[in-house]
């Protein structure tokens, strides 16, 4: 193997590694919290206690950590799954030849680009009855929003093989449509657009649900993105924020907090690195 | 908020400024970016770090920033120049967080580097005149889109930083608004930002309109 060819491979592992262990988190995370237990509150990492530490409460970090991982997985698997869905369509469709295909996206592109992405997710919530508050609709709102890039980029990327041309030149080889369309063109040339896109929307979504869940925690609001008996990473992330401004000792949450933050972006980050363009 | 005009509280609370004051300000460290990607100031060696820097969230750093305005002057310090530092911290984590400014800095090297293989950027050089000067009418257009894109992607920031470190703005509104399901806020608070998004695209049509026109007539016979 070429040594670019396992630089790639052992990004992509790292990376799936990364993923593997969110699905695993989302399936192992509690319905609802520990109780409140003041003896063990505030503790350290790595002391005794559970293995992340305690809030001041006396809750395990381990079970924020684990619930946010259940909040945020499946909604950014599909939101990344539909953006990927839709990348392919983008360069299937430039390969085919479909003229109106080309205007469609473009027109698309112009449609959902000209408004800014949050407003629009905000706009969303607030039409979601509160019974239905989940990151779902607001992930693939998002997905949506952001796949006229990832479809435009998939569709150059097949024009650049050649679109028509190049399936024709591979129909001359007598290979079928379904190897022509499924392994020539999407999977050894459009693989990189897609997982890249894919893994990008992947990590913004993760971010937006942490960006919202914050801003409503920083007001005593309920979140948009989730229940009230569940917590997302955000939760860590404001008790570090208390803990710099109001001094109490739960410097260890903003840690384990930035730690989930920076994990989710270098999986991004490898997932991109692992699908270089040939 | 109940009762409230929402055109008074707008323009007479200073919410609109706001908005415009922080989307102004963010816009500097960006374009200044992206000049100096284009003049070659930034070298290839540092997207590492800029990179790096992009990839953090914009409520990252603006939970530090809020932390470090509060610690200095208290939670309550919404006037004179804890209201201006709010503002500038503000703009600093616009201009930053997100990849924005790596994706200018990145985005206009890739954009110049593509138009300076160009066969007129190489005959130019040899007529001992600037790469730069050359490039910069016939990458204009895209650099200018690419703006435009950069500055809605601020405008989704906008909310998360005026929130975050307790700006009065057209974000927060429409935060404020959308929690409490106040329909009639969040319809004006979108309105403004679609009203910002169509005034972008006015100017980008304007500017592509003048530099059509400059390089219609930009050449200049020799005599």
């Amino acid at each position: 193997m070429r040594r670019a060819a396992w630089k790639s491979a052992a990004w992509t592992a790292a990376g799936a590694s990364i993923l593997g262990a969110l699905v695993l988190a989302s399936l192992a995370a509690p319905e609802f919290l520990s109780r409140p237990n003041l003896a063990e509150s505030a503790l350290l990492p790595f002391t005794g206690g559970p293995i992340l530490g305690t809030d001041i409460r006396g809750i395990p970090i381990t079970e924020y950590a684990l619930q946010g991982a259940g909040v945020v997985t499946m909604p950014a698997l599909v939101s990344a799954l539909v953006v990927a869905f839709l990348a392919i369509v983008a360069g299937l469709a430039r390969c085919a030849a479909i003229s109106w295909a080309d205007t469609a996206i473009q027109l698309f592109s112009e449609l959902v680009g000209a408004l800014p992405r949050l407003v629009v997710v905000l706009v969303v919530a607030l039409a979601m009855p509160a019974e239905w508050r989940s990151l779902f609709p607001i992930g693939v709102t998002w997905a949506l929003l952001a796949a006229p890039g990832a479809m435009d980029e998939a569709a150059s990327t097949a024009g650049r093989l050649g679109g028509a041309k190049f399936v024709e030149a591979l129909r001359a080889h007598g290979f079928t449509a379904t190897r022509i369309y499924l392994y020539h063109i999407v999977w050894l040339n459009l693989r990189g657009v897609i997982v890249r896109q894919s893994a990008d929307i992947m990590m913004q979504v993760v971010f937006l649900e942490i960006a919202l869940s914050y801003l409503a925690e920083s007001q005593q609001q309920p979140s948009l993105t989730h229940q009230d008996s569940t917590f997302s990473w955000a939760r860590l992330l404001y008790d570090g924020y208390t803990a710099i401004v109001g001094g109490l000792p739960l410097f260890h949450e903003l840690f384990v907090g930035i730690t989930l933050v920076a994990a989710t972006a270098f999986m991004a980050q490898a997932f991109r690195r692992g699908a270089q363009a040939r | 908020m109940q009762g409230q005009k929402i055109v008074s509280m707008l323009v007479d609370d200073g919410y609109l400024v706001n908005t415009v004051l922080l989307v102004v300000m963010a816009f500097i460290p960006v374009v200044f970016g992206m000049f100096a990607s284009a003049k070659g100031w930034i070298s290839s060696k540092l997207d590492v770090v800029w990179n790096g820097a992009g990839l953090t969230p914009s409520v990252i750093l603006a939970l530090f920033a809020t932390a470090y305005v509060t610690i200095t002057y208290g939670a309550s310090s919404h006037d004179g120049w804890p209201a201006w530092l709010r503002l500038i911290l503000g703009a600093g984590v616009l201009g930053l967080a997100d990849g924005m400014f790596s994706g200018a800095v990145i985005g206009t090297r890739s954009v110049f580097a593509e138009e300076t293989k160009q066969r007129y950027v190489q005959m130019a050089i040899l007529r001992g005149e600037r790469e730069f000067t050359n490039a910069l009418p016939n990458v204009l257009p895209a650099l200018i889109g690419q703006l435009r894109a950069r500055i809605l992607l601020m405008l989704s920031g906008v909310v998360i930083v005026e929130v975050v470190l307790d700006v009065v703005g057209i974000g927060s509104l429409l935060w404020s608004g959308t929690l409490k399901q106040d329909f009639g806020v969040v319809l004006a608070a979108t309105f403004m930002f679609a009203v910002f998004s169509s005034v972008l695209l006015v100017l980008q049509a304007l500017a592509e309109i003048a530099l059509n026109i400059f390089i219609r007539y930009a050449p200049v016979e020799a005599s």
